[in-house]
Protein backbone atom coordinates (compact mmCIF):
# COMPACT_ATOMS: atom_id res chain seq x y z
CA UNK A 1 0.00 0.00 0.00
CA UNK A 2 1.17 3.39 -0.80
CA UNK A 3 1.31 5.92 1.79
CA UNK A 4 0.72 9.54 1.02
CA UNK A 5 2.06 12.10 3.38
CA UNK A 6 0.75 15.32 5.05
CA UNK A 7 -0.62 17.55 2.70
CA UNK A 8 0.52 20.95 2.64
CA UNK A 9 -2.89 22.38 4.07
CA UNK A 10 -2.88 19.99 7.32
CA UNK A 11 0.42 20.75 7.73
CA UNK A 12 -0.38 24.51 7.88
CA UNK A 13 -3.55 24.31 9.91
CA UNK A 14 -1.31 21.70 12.05
CA UNK A 15 1.35 24.37 12.61
CA UNK A 16 -1.46 27.26 13.14
CA UNK A 17 -2.89 25.48 15.88
CA UNK A 18 0.03 24.84 17.58
CA UNK A 19 1.24 28.15 17.51
CA UNK A 20 -2.36 28.98 18.69
CA UNK A 21 -2.15 26.65 22.10
CA UNK A 22 1.48 28.51 22.59
CA UNK A 23 0.66 31.77 22.01
CA UNK A 24 -1.94 31.20 24.53
CA UNK A 25 -0.55 29.30 27.14
CA UNK A 26 2.48 31.84 27.01
CA UNK A 27 -0.53 34.61 28.04
CA UNK A 28 -1.87 32.59 30.15
CA UNK A 29 1.64 32.42 31.99
CA UNK A 30 1.69 36.17 32.86
CA UNK A 31 -1.49 37.09 32.91
CA UNK A 32 -1.97 35.70 36.80
CA UNK A 33 0.80 37.02 38.17
CA UNK A 34 0.16 40.15 36.89
CA UNK A 35 -3.58 40.05 38.44
CA UNK A 36 -2.16 38.94 42.11
CA UNK A 37 0.41 41.85 41.65
CA UNK A 38 -2.30 44.00 40.72
CA UNK A 39 -4.33 43.35 43.31
CA UNK A 40 -1.33 43.59 46.17
CA UNK A 41 -0.24 47.40 44.51
CA UNK A 42 -4.34 48.40 44.98
CA UNK A 43 -4.47 46.65 48.53
CA UNK A 44 -1.09 48.84 49.36
CA UNK A 45 -2.92 52.15 47.54
CA UNK A 46 -5.83 51.48 49.85
CA UNK A 47 -4.26 51.55 52.73
CA UNK A 48 -2.09 54.86 52.03
CA UNK A 49 -5.42 56.52 51.02
CA UNK A 50 -6.86 55.21 54.32
CA UNK A 51 -3.44 56.79 56.56
CA UNK A 52 -3.39 60.14 54.60
CA UNK A 53 -7.37 60.36 56.12
CA UNK A 54 -6.28 59.49 59.13
CA UNK A 55 -3.84 61.47 59.35
CA UNK A 56 -5.51 64.48 57.94
CA UNK A 57 -8.82 63.59 60.51
CA UNK A 58 -5.86 64.11 63.50
CA UNK A 59 -5.38 67.87 62.13
CA UNK A 60 -7.62 70.59 63.34
CA UNK A 61 -10.55 72.12 61.10
CA UNK A 62 -9.24 75.21 61.03
CA UNK A 63 -6.04 73.11 59.21
CA UNK A 64 -7.54 71.41 56.45
CA UNK A 65 -9.15 75.77 55.68
CA UNK A 66 -5.54 76.23 55.11
CA UNK A 67 -5.18 73.02 53.40
CA UNK A 68 -8.47 73.76 51.35
CA UNK A 69 -6.41 77.29 49.27
CA UNK A 70 -3.86 75.04 48.16
CA UNK A 71 -5.84 72.06 46.69
CA UNK A 72 -5.15 69.55 44.97
CA UNK A 73 -2.31 69.23 46.70
CA UNK A 74 0.78 66.65 45.73
CA UNK A 75 1.44 64.61 48.76
CA UNK A 76 5.13 63.06 48.52
CA UNK A 77 5.67 59.51 46.27
CA UNK A 78 5.47 56.57 48.67
CA UNK A 79 7.57 53.16 47.67
CA UNK A 80 6.14 50.31 49.81
CA UNK A 81 8.88 47.89 50.95
CA UNK A 82 9.14 44.68 48.50
CA UNK A 83 7.93 46.26 45.99
CA UNK A 84 9.15 48.61 42.92
CA UNK A 85 5.85 50.77 42.52
CA UNK A 86 5.68 54.05 43.29
CA UNK A 87 2.59 55.53 44.57
CA UNK A 88 1.69 59.42 43.71
CA UNK A 89 -1.40 60.25 46.65
CA UNK A 90 -3.00 63.22 46.07
CA UNK A 91 -5.15 65.54 48.47
CA UNK A 92 -8.19 67.66 47.67
CA UNK A 93 -10.48 69.62 50.60
CA UNK A 94 -13.22 70.37 48.74
CA UNK A 95 -16.91 71.69 50.35
CA UNK A 96 -19.63 69.52 50.69
CA UNK A 97 -22.44 68.91 48.39
CA UNK A 98 -24.07 71.64 46.90
CA UNK A 99 -21.27 74.13 49.52
CA UNK A 100 -23.93 73.45 52.12
CA UNK A 101 -22.41 74.39 55.66
CA UNK A 102 -19.68 75.62 54.21
CA UNK A 103 -18.40 76.92 58.02
CA UNK A 104 -18.59 73.14 59.32
CA UNK A 105 -18.42 70.78 56.43
CA UNK A 106 -15.40 69.36 53.83
CA UNK A 107 -15.46 66.88 52.10
CA UNK A 108 -11.69 65.11 52.44
CA UNK A 109 -10.88 63.16 49.18
CA UNK A 110 -7.14 61.24 48.45
CA UNK A 111 -6.97 60.09 45.18
CA UNK A 112 -3.33 57.58 44.99
CA UNK A 113 -2.14 56.72 41.21
CA UNK A 114 0.72 54.50 39.92
CA UNK A 115 1.73 53.06 37.17
CA UNK A 116 1.32 49.61 35.63
CA UNK A 117 2.26 48.13 32.79
CA UNK A 118 -0.74 48.21 31.14
CA UNK A 119 -1.23 51.35 31.83
CA UNK A 120 -1.87 54.04 34.83
CA UNK A 121 -4.07 52.99 37.60
CA UNK A 122 -5.76 54.86 40.63
CA UNK A 123 -8.33 54.48 43.43
CA UNK A 124 -10.04 57.18 45.09
CA UNK A 125 -10.88 57.92 48.98
CA UNK A 126 -13.42 60.39 50.71
CA UNK A 127 -14.45 61.00 53.81
CA UNK A 128 -16.90 64.12 55.19
CA UNK A 129 -15.21 65.98 58.32
CA UNK A 130 -17.49 68.10 60.35
CA UNK A 131 -15.92 70.79 62.35
CA UNK A 132 -17.74 69.79 65.82
CA UNK A 133 -15.97 72.65 67.93
CA UNK A 134 -18.72 74.88 66.00
CA UNK B 1 1.66 -7.65 3.11
CA UNK B 2 4.63 -7.79 5.52
CA UNK B 3 5.40 -4.84 8.09
CA UNK B 4 8.90 -4.64 9.60
CA UNK B 5 9.36 -3.29 13.09
CA UNK B 6 11.34 -0.37 14.03
CA UNK B 7 14.89 -0.29 13.87
CA UNK B 8 17.43 0.45 16.30
CA UNK B 9 18.13 4.08 15.25
CA UNK B 10 14.17 4.85 14.80
CA UNK B 11 13.73 3.88 18.02
CA UNK B 12 16.51 5.57 19.34
CA UNK B 13 16.01 8.67 17.44
CA UNK B 14 12.43 8.56 18.92
CA UNK B 15 13.79 8.33 22.16
CA UNK B 16 15.53 11.58 21.95
CA UNK B 17 13.05 13.07 20.26
CA UNK B 18 10.89 12.52 22.96
CA UNK B 19 13.41 13.28 25.50
CA UNK B 20 13.68 16.56 23.77
CA UNK B 21 9.85 17.54 23.64
CA UNK B 22 9.81 16.35 27.27
CA UNK B 23 12.48 18.69 28.19
CA UNK B 24 10.97 21.83 26.49
CA UNK B 25 7.32 21.34 28.07
CA UNK B 26 8.70 20.55 31.65
CA UNK B 27 11.22 23.55 31.39
CA UNK B 28 7.74 25.42 30.83
CA UNK B 29 5.12 23.79 33.00
CA UNK B 30 7.87 24.07 35.89
CA UNK B 31 8.59 27.63 36.11
CA UNK B 32 4.58 27.72 35.78
CA UNK B 33 3.82 25.34 38.50
CA UNK B 34 6.22 27.17 40.50
CA UNK B 35 5.34 31.06 39.94
CA UNK B 36 1.50 29.68 39.96
CA UNK B 37 1.89 28.48 43.74
CA UNK B 38 3.73 31.68 44.27
CA UNK B 39 0.74 33.29 43.29
CA UNK B 40 -1.54 31.41 45.37
CA UNK B 41 0.77 31.91 48.45
CA UNK B 42 0.65 35.67 47.75
CA UNK B 43 -2.61 36.01 46.85
CA UNK B 44 -3.40 33.91 50.33
CA UNK B 45 -1.14 36.19 52.33
CA UNK B 46 -2.90 39.26 50.74
CA UNK B 47 -6.37 37.86 52.49
CA UNK B 48 -4.99 37.29 55.42
CA UNK B 49 -3.13 40.92 56.50
CA UNK B 50 -6.35 42.54 54.95
CA UNK B 51 -8.66 40.60 57.16
CA UNK B 52 -6.19 41.04 59.94
CA UNK B 53 -5.61 44.98 59.65
CA UNK B 54 -9.39 45.20 59.16
CA UNK B 55 -10.55 43.52 62.41
CA UNK B 56 -7.74 44.90 64.50
CA UNK B 57 -8.76 48.67 62.78
CA UNK B 58 -12.69 48.20 63.93
CA UNK B 59 -11.67 47.11 67.02
CA UNK B 60 -9.52 50.05 67.76
CA UNK B 61 -12.38 52.50 65.71
CA UNK B 62 -14.74 51.68 68.65
CA UNK B 63 -11.74 52.09 71.19
CA UNK B 64 -10.32 55.56 72.52
CA UNK B 65 -7.27 56.52 73.21
CA UNK B 66 -7.50 56.19 76.77
CA UNK B 67 -8.93 52.24 76.19
CA UNK B 68 -6.42 51.32 73.88
CA UNK B 69 -2.92 49.51 75.82
CA UNK B 70 -0.26 49.47 73.36
CA UNK B 71 1.92 46.61 74.85
CA UNK B 72 5.52 46.47 73.31
CA UNK B 73 7.90 43.53 73.64
CA UNK B 74 11.06 44.99 75.78
CA UNK B 75 13.98 46.96 73.62
CA UNK B 76 16.38 44.26 72.07
CA UNK B 77 13.97 41.45 72.52
CA UNK B 78 12.40 38.76 70.19
CA UNK B 79 9.52 38.17 72.93
CA UNK B 80 5.66 38.41 72.65
CA UNK B 81 3.76 42.46 72.31
CA UNK B 82 0.39 43.30 71.05
CA UNK B 83 -2.03 45.42 71.67
CA UNK B 84 -5.11 45.24 73.81
CA UNK B 85 -8.78 47.62 73.40
CA UNK B 86 -11.57 47.38 75.71
CA UNK B 87 -14.25 48.74 72.70
CA UNK B 88 -16.90 51.38 73.97
CA UNK B 89 -20.31 49.92 73.26
CA UNK B 90 -22.53 52.99 72.90
CA UNK B 91 -24.15 56.06 74.96
CA UNK B 92 -26.62 56.56 78.00
CA UNK B 93 -30.01 58.38 77.38
CA UNK B 94 -27.85 60.85 79.34
CA UNK B 95 -24.93 61.16 76.48
CA UNK B 96 -22.37 59.11 79.05
CA UNK B 97 -20.15 56.82 77.62
CA UNK B 98 -20.65 52.94 77.98
CA UNK B 99 -18.03 50.39 77.76
CA UNK B 100 -17.85 46.46 77.04
CA UNK B 101 -16.89 44.72 79.76
CA UNK B 102 -14.46 42.55 77.89
CA UNK B 103 -10.79 42.98 76.18
CA UNK B 104 -9.91 42.67 72.73
CA UNK B 105 -6.23 41.64 72.83
CA UNK B 106 -4.33 41.02 69.39
CA UNK B 107 -0.75 39.51 70.57
CA UNK B 108 2.35 38.57 67.90
CA UNK B 109 4.25 35.66 68.98
CA UNK B 110 7.77 36.05 67.01
CA UNK B 111 8.50 32.47 67.88
CA UNK B 112 5.78 31.12 66.13
CA UNK B 113 5.30 33.76 63.79
CA UNK B 114 1.95 34.12 64.54
CA UNK B 115 -1.11 36.71 65.42
CA UNK B 116 -3.80 36.06 67.39
CA UNK B 117 -6.33 37.59 68.66
CA UNK B 118 -8.01 36.91 71.72
CA UNK B 119 -11.41 38.05 73.98
CA UNK B 120 -10.97 37.79 77.90
CA UNK B 121 -13.76 39.08 80.22
CA UNK B 122 -14.48 40.30 83.78
CA UNK B 123 -14.28 37.30 85.79
CA UNK B 124 -12.39 34.87 83.44
CA UNK B 125 -9.48 32.61 84.46
CA UNK B 126 -6.56 34.41 84.48
CA UNK B 127 -7.95 36.89 87.56
CA UNK B 128 -6.15 40.10 86.63
CA UNK B 129 -5.09 42.94 88.66
CA UNK B 130 -7.91 45.22 86.58
CA UNK B 131 -11.73 45.57 86.39
CA UNK B 132 -13.68 46.68 83.60
CA UNK B 133 -16.00 49.10 83.95
CA UNK B 134 -18.94 49.88 82.01
CA UNK B 135 -18.32 53.78 82.81
CA UNK B 136 -14.39 54.10 82.39
CA UNK B 137 -11.91 52.20 80.29
CA UNK B 138 -9.19 50.61 81.77
CA UNK B 139 -5.08 50.04 80.84
CA UNK B 140 -3.68 46.34 81.48
CA UNK B 141 -0.08 45.98 82.07
CA UNK B 142 2.44 43.33 79.55
CA UNK B 143 2.43 41.38 82.38
CA UNK B 144 -1.39 41.02 82.31
CA UNK B 145 -1.44 39.88 78.58
CA UNK B 146 0.97 37.30 78.82
CA UNK B 147 -1.24 35.81 81.98
CA UNK B 148 -3.99 35.92 79.45
CA UNK B 149 -1.73 34.15 76.57
CA UNK B 150 -0.54 31.78 79.25
CA UNK B 151 -3.63 30.97 80.46
CA UNK B 152 -5.84 29.22 77.53
CA UNK B 153 -8.60 29.25 78.87
CA UNK B 154 -10.08 32.44 76.70
CA UNK B 155 -11.28 31.58 73.15
CA UNK B 156 -8.40 32.67 70.44
CA UNK B 157 -8.11 33.02 66.94
CA UNK B 158 -5.22 32.77 64.72
CA UNK B 159 -5.56 35.43 62.54
CA UNK B 160 -2.06 35.51 60.47
CA UNK B 161 0.94 32.93 59.95
CA UNK B 162 4.50 34.02 58.49
CA UNK B 163 4.07 37.29 60.67
CA UNK B 164 7.76 38.70 60.85
CA UNK B 165 6.31 42.15 62.24
CA UNK B 166 3.78 43.69 64.17
CA UNK B 167 3.60 46.23 65.76
CA UNK B 168 1.06 49.57 66.82
CA UNK B 169 2.61 52.89 67.68
CA UNK B 170 1.52 56.19 68.22
CA UNK B 171 3.52 59.37 67.89
CA UNK B 172 5.17 60.73 71.28
CA UNK B 173 3.88 62.34 73.79
CA UNK B 174 1.61 59.26 74.67
CA UNK B 175 -2.11 59.16 73.05
CA UNK B 176 -1.73 61.42 70.45
CA UNK B 177 -3.56 60.52 66.99
CA UNK B 178 -3.50 58.88 64.84
CA UNK B 179 -2.11 55.46 65.88
CA UNK B 180 0.45 53.46 63.49
CA UNK B 181 -0.17 49.78 62.49
CA UNK B 182 2.80 47.84 60.96
CA UNK B 183 2.08 44.28 59.76
CA UNK B 184 4.15 42.43 57.48
CA UNK B 185 3.86 38.31 56.15
CA UNK B 186 6.81 36.88 55.26
CA UNK B 187 6.41 33.01 53.44
CA UNK B 188 7.81 30.81 50.99
CA UNK B 189 6.35 28.36 48.97
CA UNK B 190 6.80 25.08 49.61
CA UNK B 191 9.61 23.61 48.17
CA UNK B 192 11.42 27.31 47.23
CA UNK B 193 13.87 29.78 49.78
CA UNK B 194 12.69 33.02 48.18
CA UNK B 195 10.52 34.61 50.52
CA UNK B 196 7.43 36.32 49.27
CA UNK B 197 7.21 39.44 51.57
CA UNK B 198 3.71 41.55 52.23
CA UNK B 199 3.88 44.68 54.25
CA UNK B 200 0.82 46.54 55.17
CA UNK B 201 0.93 50.43 56.87
CA UNK B 202 -1.92 51.65 57.74
CA UNK B 203 -2.40 54.94 60.67
CA UNK B 204 -5.97 55.26 62.00
CA UNK B 205 -7.88 58.21 64.10
CA UNK B 206 -9.75 57.65 66.73
CA UNK B 207 -13.35 59.23 66.38
CA UNK B 208 -14.24 58.48 70.20
CA UNK B 209 -12.26 60.44 72.85
CA UNK B 210 -12.00 59.74 76.92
Amino acid sequence: MRRRGLSLLETVFASGLLAGIVFMLFNLYPASALAVRRSQDRLQADQLAQTYIALYQAEPFSHLETIQGQSPLSLPEVSIEGTNTHFKPMLEVLYGPGDSNREVLRLLRVTVRWDWVRGPQSITQEIYLVDLAN
Amino acid sequence: MRRRGMSLLETLLAGALLTMVMGLVLSFLIPTFRNSSRGALRVEMQQQASTTLERLVIDLEHGAPASVSILPAPTGTNDVSGVAVQRMEGYTSSGAQVWETQLIAYYWLPKTQTLKREIWNNGKSPSLPVTLLDYHPAHITRQDLIDIINDGSSPETSLARGVSKFSVEYPTPPNQQPYRIQLTLERSPIGQKAPEVLTLDRSITMRNLW
